[in-house]
């Protein structure tokens, strides 16, 4: 969309272009300015409250009680007729927790650059970091969260196994995907004002295209086809393994999810990159 | 030896695409059919700016300064030429940015700090200096939105300068804060390029331009109009306002006239005029039989000056070359004000002094003693006239120098900012005065 030929450099900078995967990481050098931004979006959300920052750890904390509770004493579903009540509750948990990260960042990372309009207009500012502060705010209450559960399925399991510690890989690959998605989506946000709408729709359309209250083997082949191929369906399958006691049941999954989150991660950046130059024009 | 450069600046433009619907972008984007209105806010710009240097630009509103900030700081790219920057940028292109009402002045210099590109250690090792420099040590605690805008400023500001560039762009950052707050900021300013930075200033004031910067950039219509010494710059950039705006009080007026005398007449009679054509600029004028050869001012030693006091003596001598036999010669000086304000006029005729005829050199001296004036800045524009009627509004121009000698009133005591320093005598008596012993009119 844009064709400028003009330049604009620092005199000793080197001229040529650092490989992507070292363009990515250098956002790494910003790690300090990130938590700024994050904490201050924090204060703001729960500025003039009592509890003020207290929230951001019973937040997640009620969400994930709730929820387990409901599933476990209320609702009482059973993944199999012979399958114990709580195990369901944790299936819930386990697949709806990562739902809620990837729905807020890809919420947030949206309207981040037109809520910093003016960073991105009136000042020299890295602001390939403006989407990523949703990802870090996000993953502060889904780590609280994530804490709750494993205490949860500890107590209802009656101890825990090795499984839990492919929950380190998957959040690690979670990182980079929600770092895609708040890239790809702050471009695009950017660009056209319709894509927060369009953005709820999908997200919507998304929660029930991800087997969190159902079990996908209960649904017709072409349903689950369809549900293979969305990588939330993969991370919630690999949550499950990690807390419920499955292991590596799902190497495919990983695999799969390993893999679209790489992708997700350096097109994001791209589409970022390649926006940025013009951003501060059209904003 | 020549200063190594901070910033060069080769044939830089900038246009934009106006679009006057959302969808038009992206129909573009997809048909690749133009959908825009293209619009040069910069054309060709070619500058170098030298290492400590201070350099104001002025120009209109709309003019481009915002654009070429923008382009300089790399925050927009160009779309033609080349910038290439030298040393450590810090732009404060709008105040008070990452700043946010509800957070405490204390996290939002945390926070703005950041934004200007500090990280925390530095940010902390300044903060004392940061509240001192605003002055705003026992609020650092209360939210933002609870100050006042000058103290917004104040603390916006303070963060803002204490980030440590080797070039510094501002951009009419001064607009906000008390005059006293100014001068601190300039102060500081000062201080920044002493230590060899460079700094880049943005204002409509003029004033603040002359006052600060060692040159001035006018960019006129996406052009660089001027490139030189702020009070040349500045008095050519105030000569076009000034003809634009009698242009454009001309062209009123003959509509009006027009209006009210022929409202009958064909409409396309004032059509013509309706295009502004390139404004004269003109300092100078008259038939050129008087040239003044030199204008100063004297301060009450006698020295010459361009900052004279109120309350004291100031003596205005002119001196001239002339070839002006003419026994009906008047010499007037006028005074005006910054804001264009006559503030007072000297005529020969009035003060009784009979002008010879003129020829050859010499040399007038008209002392104000004392001066009246309030503090401030003033221009002087000396003119000779002959005047055969003795109509007044009628006499011959010879010589007429417009506003082209600026000079500053200052006070001796409080910094008063008045028009006039009317002397007065006070008496105090501690008894009530009967109405008696005062004068009434009725």
């Amino acid at each position: 969309m844009t064709n400028a030929t003009g330049t604009w450099r620092y005199v000793g900078a080197p001229a040529t272009q650092a490989p992507l995967p070292w363009r990515i990481a250098a956002t790494w050098r910003h790690r300090r300015l990130l938590r700024r931004m994050a904490e201050r979006d924090l204060r703001l959300r729960y500025a003039g409250s009592i509890l003020g920052l207290a929230w951001v750890i019973l937040n997640p904390l009620i969400f994930v009680t709730i929820y387990t509770a409901i599933f476990t004493f209320v609702f009482k579903g059973r993944l199999s007729p012979q399958a114990p009540v709580e195990q369901y509750a944790l299936y819930v948990v386990a697949g709806l927790l990562p739902w809620v990260s990837f729905s807020e960042v890809a919420g947030k990372a949206t309207q981040a650059m037109a809520e910093h309009r003016n960073l991105v207009k009136f000042v020299v500012f890295p602001i390939q970091i403006l989407p990523l502060t949703s990802l870090y705010t996000t993953l502060y209450s889904q780590l609280v969260g994530l804490a709750a559960l494993v205490a949860f399925a500890a107590l209802l399991r009656g101890g825990l196994d090795l499984a839990v510690l492919l929950l380190v890989p998957v959040l690690a690959l979670q990182v980079l995907f929600l770092a895609g998605v708040a890239w790809l989506l702050g471009a695009v946000g950017a660009v056209f004002r319709d894509a927060k709408e369009a953005v709820s729709v999908l997200l919507m359309i998304g929660m029930f295209l991800t087997p969190i209250f159902y079990v996908d083997r209960d649904l017709p082949a072409r349903l689950r086809l369809l549900i293979a191929l969305n990588p939330l369906a993969h991370l919630a399958t690999l949550y499950r393994d990690a807390l419920l006691g499955g292991g590596v049941a799902h190497p495919l999954s990983l695999l799969i999810f390993a893999a679209v989150s790489l992708i997700t991660l350096c097109v994001g950046f791209v589409v970022f990159e390649r926006t940025r130059a013009f951003l501060s024009d059209i904003l | 030896m020549t200063p190594p450069l901070a910033l060069s600046v080769r044939h830089v433009s900038k246009r934009y695409r106006i679009y006057r619907r959302q969808s038009d972008r992206l129909l573009e984007w997809l048909t690749r059919q133009p959908r825009h209105r293209p619009f040069w806010a910069l054309r060709d710009v070619s500058f170098d700016v030298a290492r400590g240097e201070i350099v104001g630009i002025i120009g209109r509103n709309g003019a481009g300064k915002t654009t070429l900030l923008r382009l300089l700081s790399g925050i927009s790219p160009p779309t033609a030429g080349e910038i290439d920057v030298h040393y450590r940028l810090s732009a404060i292109l709008e105040l008070g940015s990452g700043f946010h009402p509800e957070l405490s002045g204390r996290e939002n210099v945390f926070v703005g700090g950041a934004v200007l590109g500090m990280d925390e250690d530095e940010i902390r090792s300044k903060y004392d200096e940061i509240v001192a420099f605003a002055e705003l040590g026992p609020y650092m605690e209360l939210p933002f939105k609870t100050y006042s805008l000058g103290m917004q400023a104040r603390l916006s500001f303070a963060v803002a300068i204490s980030v440590e560039p080797e070039i510094l762009i501002i951009d009419e950052a001064l607009a906000a804060g008390d005059s006293a707050f100014i001068a601190k900021c300039f102060e500081r300013i000062r201080a920044i390029c002493a230590s060899g930075a460079t700094v880049l200033f943005v204002s409509h004031n003029t004033y603040l331009v002359q006052r600060l910067c060692g040159r001035a950039l006018w960019i006129e219509h996406g052009r660089l109009e001027a490139d030189g010494d702020p009070a040349i710059v500045c008095r050519d950039y105030e000569a076009t306002l000034r003809a634009q705006e009698e242009t454009r009080l001309e062209l009123s007026n003959r509509a009006a006239l027009q209006r009210f005398s022929d409202a009958s007449a064909a409409p396309a009679a004032g059509g013509a005029n309706g295009t502004s054509a390139p404004e004269p600029r003109r300092h100078v004028w008259g038939t050129g039989e008087v040239r003044f050869t030199s204008v100063e001012l004297l301060d009450a030693a006698g020295r010459p000056a361009t900052t004279v006091y109120a309350g004291e003596r100031l003596t205005i001598r002119l001196q001239y070359e002339a070839h002006a036999p003419y026994d009906d010669l008047a010499v007037v000086v006028l005074i005006t004000r910054a804001d264009g304000v006559a503030a007072c006029g000297l005529d020969s005729r009035e003060a009784g002094l009979p002008v010879p005829p003129l020829t050859g050199a010499g040399t007038f001296e008209i002392t104000l003693d004392p001066l009246l004036l309030g503090r401030g800045q003033y221009y002087l524009s000396p003119h000779v006239y002959r005047d055969r009627t003795g109509v007044p509004g009628t006499e011959d121009v010879l010589v007429y120098h417009d506003r082209l000698y600026a000079f500053r009133v200052e006070r001796r005591g409080r910094p008063y900012d008045v028009a006039v320093e009317q002397p007065a005598q006070w008496r105090h008596t501690a008894a009530a005065i009967s109405p008696a012993a005062t004068t009434e009119a009725g």
